[in-house]
């Protein structure tokens, strides 16, 4: 596995190939760093609420959903996360990934200082806004802005090809953030019936 | 407590919350200075009205327009379908505008082509015309579902420019002629009126807006029209005409036949100040598909590309290749949900990068 830098990934970055490396879009060439690529806070969010419901609940086919509300921001604007806030949304940017590239999500280090961290894996083959899993660790609201430059991701290139599409994928091709989809794993379905 | 009493406090009740929409956070800054201006209005009004009829009207008029504005605020609005239409209509109008939305709980798109907010109060320091659409707020995801929006953008062209009344003052006999050959009945006959003039008028809007509507959807313009027509179920209309003559109409303008009711209004177009013909302008699918065949989003370049978006979104989805390669491998609904996204993200990075550029240098 080899970790792209900013040679290669300018190159990924001038081909923009719709069959290879694919990126829509690339507002600012200075996204590209030495070893990674800054990507974008998109628009919508799903905001975690307090609900009527007692708890998030994995055997409860609406639990998930329940507990998060949708709200929308332009271009530029303000977003709150107050502390101890979870909230679920994507990357501006929409890429596709070749069967061979695996991107490693981080926030930036000037994001990580005010309180918001986080990490996450982005496998081959996935296509779309790379989804975003943001929380405030902070004793004070912060104040995103929709489009600022939020997380880092580096780039590998694996030795092999993977399939990204050999099963049903719950995250393909997605623009807008979705709420997790945990009560549709099958092991799921199997506790479920293990507890009734 | 008298009768003029009453009707100020329920126009006050109604300035509060406007106010309180004017409050949120999410307010949508392109209607501040509307709102603002409609704010000073009321103020005026309150103090020197004393009419009761005059102020029976102006609170029905804020109250509708307040039930528009907030579907206008509450960042649920399909934005980038939207942005498409106000295009559209910019470069037909020639004017700036802004598009207000209400969305709607039943299945049903419109353009409020009577209420126009700015002659509704005194505002004279708003330079944007406003126009009205109303869309079913659970398509409001599904971008593709929303080509009616064009139609109803074809009846506010047709309003503007006065076309259809026009077409009836210069041809009338010919679009008599047209029409009782071209319907199955004699529609002027079935109702049994003199008023063949409006039946004839409501017509021509209806093709207009349908032709005005598939330059911008293409095929997918047919498929909505199929729609229709299951819950149509053949009755014969005084404002609509019959579906499948609707289908046909629309058939000729998109595969370059020629067509009686295409020449008419083409002609009739030509002794109002639209300066523009109802046409087809043919677009090289092969280009934008591959895009789509890859899974992401069209590099759009220029307003005729955005203003192609939709078409190209349905012309895919009822082509093969949505069955070629990895699309082949998904479900039906997930090709379509694919399709959706994508027409979306085409738009949305089309403005957001247009916004981007635009901003030449950033200064402290």
């Amino acid at each position: 596995m080899k970790l792209l830098t900013k040679n290669k990934l300018n190159e990924i970055i001038k081909n923009n190939d719709i069959r290879g490396f694919y990126i829509s879009p690339l507002l600012d060439i200075n996204q590209i760093g030495e070893i990674s690529l800054d990507l974008r806070l998109g628009f919508d969010f799903y905001v975690s609420v307090n609900t009527r419901y007692s708890k998030l609940s994995l055997y409860d086919e609406n639990g998930v959903g329940a507990c998060f509300q949708i709200t929308k921001r332009e271009f530029g604007e303000p977003f709150l996360l107050f502390p101890g806030q979870l909230v679920v949304t994507n990357t501006f940017e929409y890429i596709k990934l070749p069967e061979n590239i695996l991107v490693e999500l981080n926030t930036r280090s000037s994001v990580n200082k005010i309180g918001i961290s986080f990490n996450s894996i982005v496998q081959p083959g996935f296509t779309g806004c790379f989804p975003l899993e943001l929380y405030n660790n902070s004793n004070n609201v912060i104040e995103l802005i929709a489009g600022m430059r939020l997380v880092q991701a580096r780039i590998y290139q694996l030795d092999e090809k993977t399939d990204y599409l050999d099963r049903d994928r719950k995250y393909f091709c997605h623009i807008k953030p979705q709420i997790s989809k945990i009560i549709s794993d099958e092991d799921n379905k199997r506790f479920r019936k293990l507890n009734k | 407590m008298n009768e003029i009493d009453l009707e100020i406090i329920d126009i006050q009740n109604l300035q509060d919350i406007l106010k309180n929409i004017y409050l949120t956070p999410f307010f949508n800054k392109n209607i501040v200075k509307l709102i603002d201006s409609i704010n000073a209005d009321i103020e005026k009004t309150l103090t020197v009205e004393t009419d009761i009829y005059y102020l029976r009207n102006y609170r029905d008029n804020l109250f509708l327009t307040i039930s528009f504005l907030r579907g206008s605020i509450n960042k649920l609005i399909p934005y980038e379908v939207i942005f498409v239409i106000e295009k559209i209509l910019e470069s037909d109008l020639k004017e700036n505008l802004k598009i207000l939305t209400k969305m709607l709980g039943e299945f049903n798109y419109c353009i409020y082509n009577d209420f126009d907010i700015k002659s509704l109060f005194d505002i004279n320091n708003i330079s944007e015309k406003y126009i009205i659409m109303g869309l079913p707020e659970n398509y409001k995801d599904i971008p593709l579902n929303n080509i009616a929006l064009f139609h109803e953008a074809g009846h506010f062209i047709e309003r503007n420019y006065v076309i259809s009344n026009a077409i009836l003052l210069f041809y009338t006999d010919e679009v008599f002629n047209i029409l009782s050959k071209l319907l199955n009945i004699d529609i002027f006959d079935y109702f049994k009126t003199n008023d063949r003039k409006k039946i004839a008028e409501n017509y021509l809007k209806e093709f207009f807006s349908d032709l005005y509507g598939a330059q911008f959807s293409g095929k997918g313009f047919i498929e909505l029209l199929k729609k229709l027509k299951f819950s149509d179920q053949g009755n014969v209309s005084y404002t609509h005409p019959d579906i499948d003559l609707r289908i046909n109409v629309v058939e000729d303008l998109l595969f370059g036949k020629n067509n009686d009711i295409i020449n008419i209004i083409n002609e009739g177009i030509k002794i109002t100040k639209y300066n523009r013909q109802l046409e087809y302008h043919k677009i090289e699918f092969e280009k934008y598909f591959i895009y789509f065949e890859n899974f992401v989003p069209i590099q759009i370049e220029n307003d005729f590309e955005l203003k192609k978006i939709f078409e190209i979104g349905w012309e895919f989805l009822l082509s093969d290749r949505i069955n070629e390669g990895d699309f082949g491998r998904l479900s039906q609904k997930k090709k379509f949900d694919i399709i959706n996204n994508l027409v979306q993200k085409s738009i949305r990075d089309y403005m957001i990068k247009k916004q981007w550029n635009s901003i030449d240098e950033v200064t402290d």
